[in-house]
C-alpha cells in the first residue's frame, strides 16, 4: 500500500529515536543505507554530500549547482559527468534489489503495479525534503507508545 | 565472534535488548568503515519490534506540511502545473545587458494528501536566470533514462569520447536492446545499436566524423523532409518502408532508423535533448 506522509514521518521519527540524534549527516547516512546504497561506492559519498547541500540550500539546482559543488570537494575535482554517473549507478544497483516497504517511505511511486525508479534529482531532492520536513516539525514531537 | 551468515546475524541481534542495539547502531555509524549489513539488520530488527507497538506521532502533520511548503514557496522556486513538466529559459538581450525572464505559474495549495505530488513538481520544475555574459552558456547536458538498453548505448557512446546529446532517452515501451557494438576501422569509429519489440526494429548509429570520409545513408526515391529541434536540423527520409532520421553535431554524424510511424521517430528525436516537454 502506498505510503502517506504520516507513514514517512513516523519512520523518520523511528530513525531519529534510535539514533538519538538529528545530526543531519548521520540521518542521511542511515537513510542511504536503509535504501540499499553501499557505503563502498563513490556514489554514496556524492549523494550524501548532495543531500546535505540540498538541505542547506533547497533552491540549488542539481546539474548546475549540486554536481559542481560535490565535484569541488575532491582533489582532483570530479567532473559533473562522473558525479552523475556514480550516483546513477549506485541508485540503479540499490533499485535492483530494493526493499519496497522502505523505498515507499521516500518514493511512493516506487511501489505499486508500475514501480518507477527515481532519477538522480528525484532521489536526492526527495530525501532532503523529507528530512527537512521532519527537522522542521520534530520539536513538536512527543514520543507516546500505544 | 563474527557471524557470516545474514540469517544467523539477524537471529543473534534479535536476542539483544533494544537499548543495546541502539548503542551498537550509533557506534557503528561513527566508524570510518561502516558495516552496511549490520546497520540494515539492526534497523530491521528494531522495526520488527515496533511493529507490535507502534509509536504515535503527536505533531500535526497537515500543519507541518503547510508550513514547509510555504517555506519552499518563499524561496522563489514555484512548483509547475500538476500535469506537465516545464523547463523554460527566456533571454532578452539589450545593448548593455542580458536579462532573464522568469515565468510564474500559480502554485497549488499544499496539504498532507498531495505532499509527495508537490515534492515531485518541486524536483521537476527548473527556472534559470542568465546573468550578463552568460548568454552563450547552455545548461549542462545530463543523460537520464529508465531504459537499460538506452543506458548501455549511452555508455558505449561516452566511451567513444562523445559528450554531446546524441542518444535518445526514450523509446516506445517493450523495445529491448538486441545489440550494441562499437566498431573502429582506421579513423572511423561508430556505435551501432539495434532495439526491437519482436515486431518492429529501431537502428541507431553514431559515427565520429572523419574529414575525408562521410557516412552513406541509403534512401528511396521519396523526398527528404527536415525536422528542426533544439537548434539541430534532422533530415527525415524513407527507405524500404523504414523511417530514417540523420543529423550531424559538431563532431558526429548520427542516424536513427525505425520501422514504426513518423510521429514515434519525432518523439525519439526530441528525447535526445530533454526528457521534459518544451
Amino acid at each position: 500500500m502506498r505510503s502517506t506522509i504520516e507513514d514517512t514521518l513516523r519512520h523518520v521519527q523511528f530513525l531519529n529515536r534510535h539514533l538519538n540524534t538529528f545530526d543531519l549527516q548521520c540521518m542521511v547516512v542511515v537513510v542511504l543505507l536503509e535504501l540499499g546504497i553501499s557505503t563502498k561506492r563513490d556514489g554514496f559519498d556524492y549523494m550524501k554530500n548532495g543531500i546535505i547541500l540540498l538541505c542547506e540550500d533547497p533552491a540549488l539546482l542539481i546539474t548546475k549547482g549540486v554536481y559542481p559543488e560535490i565535484g569541488k570537494c575532491y582533489d582532483p575535482p570530479v567532473s559533473n559527468m562522473q558525479v552523475e554517473h556514480s550516483i546513477r549507478s549506485a541508485v540503479s544497483d540499490a533499485w535492483s534489489q530494493h526493499n519496497s516497504r522502505v523505498w515507499g517511505y521516500y518514493f511512493p511511486d516506487s511501489t505499486g503495479s508500475k514501480p518507477k525508479k527515481p532519477t538522480n534529482a528525484e532521489f536526492m531532492t526527495r530525501i532532503a525534503r523529507v528530512l527537512e520536513l521532519w527537522q522542521g516539525c520534530r520539536k513538536e514531537v512527543s514520543y507516546e507508545t500505544k | 565472534m563474527k557471524l557470516n551468515n545474514v540469517a544467523s546475524r539477524r537471529e543473534f541481534l534479535k536476542t539483544i535488548p533494544t537499548q543495546e542495539l541502539d548503542e551498537i547502531l550509533q557506534a557503528e555509524l561513527r566508524k570510518e568503515n561502516i558495516d552496511d549489513d549490520l546497520v540494515r539488520l539492526i534497523l530491521d530488527v528494531l522495526e520488527e519490534r515496533e511493529a507490535d507497538r507502534p509509536v504515535e506521532i503527536s505533531v500535526e502533520v497537515a500543519t507541518a506540511v503547510e508550513k514547509y511548503t510555504t517555506y519552499l514557496d518563499g524561496l522563489g522556486k514555484e512548483p509547475a502545473k500538476p500535469t506537465r513538466r516545464w523547463s523554460v529559459v527566456l533571454k532578452v538581450a539589450s545593448a548593455l545587458v542580458v536579462v532573464g525572464l522568469l515565468f510564474f505559474v500559480v502554485p497549488q495549495a499544499a496539504n498532507a494528501e498531495n505532499f509527495f505530488e508537490m515534492l515531485a513538481r518541486w524536483t521537476d520544475s527548473i527556472f534559470e536566470f542568465f546573468s550578463p555574459g552568460d548568454d552563450n552558456k547552455q545548461p549542462e547536458y545530463v543523460f537520464e533514462t529508465d531504459h537499460p538498453g538506452l543506458q548501455q548505448i549511452y555508455d558505449a557512446v561516452v566511451e567513444l569520447g562523445v559528450t554531446e546529446p546524441v542518444v535518445p532517452m526514450w523509446v516506445p515501451e517493450e523495445y529491448e536492446l538486441l545489440e550494441c557494438k562499437t566498431t573502429s576501422i582506421s579513423r572511423d569509429k561508430s556505435v551501432h545499436a539495434v532495439l526491437s519489440n519482436e515486431r518492429d526494429t529501431i537502428f541507431f548509429r553514431v559515427s565520429i566524423i572523419d574529414t575525408k570520409n562521410g557516412v552513406n545513408i541509403y534512401k528511396d526515391e521519396l523526398g527528404v523532409i527536415t525536422y528542426e529541434h533544439n537548434g539541430t536540423t534532422h533530415y527525415i527520409m524513407q527507405n524500404l518502408n523504414r523511417q530514417i532520421a540523420t543529423w550531424n553535431t559538431e563532431k558526429n554524424i548520427c542516424s536513427v532508423a525505425v520501422d514504426c510511424q513518423e510521429d514515434i521517430l519525432f518523439e525519439i528525436l526530441k528525447s535526445i535533448y530533454t526528457t521534459e516537454e518544451d
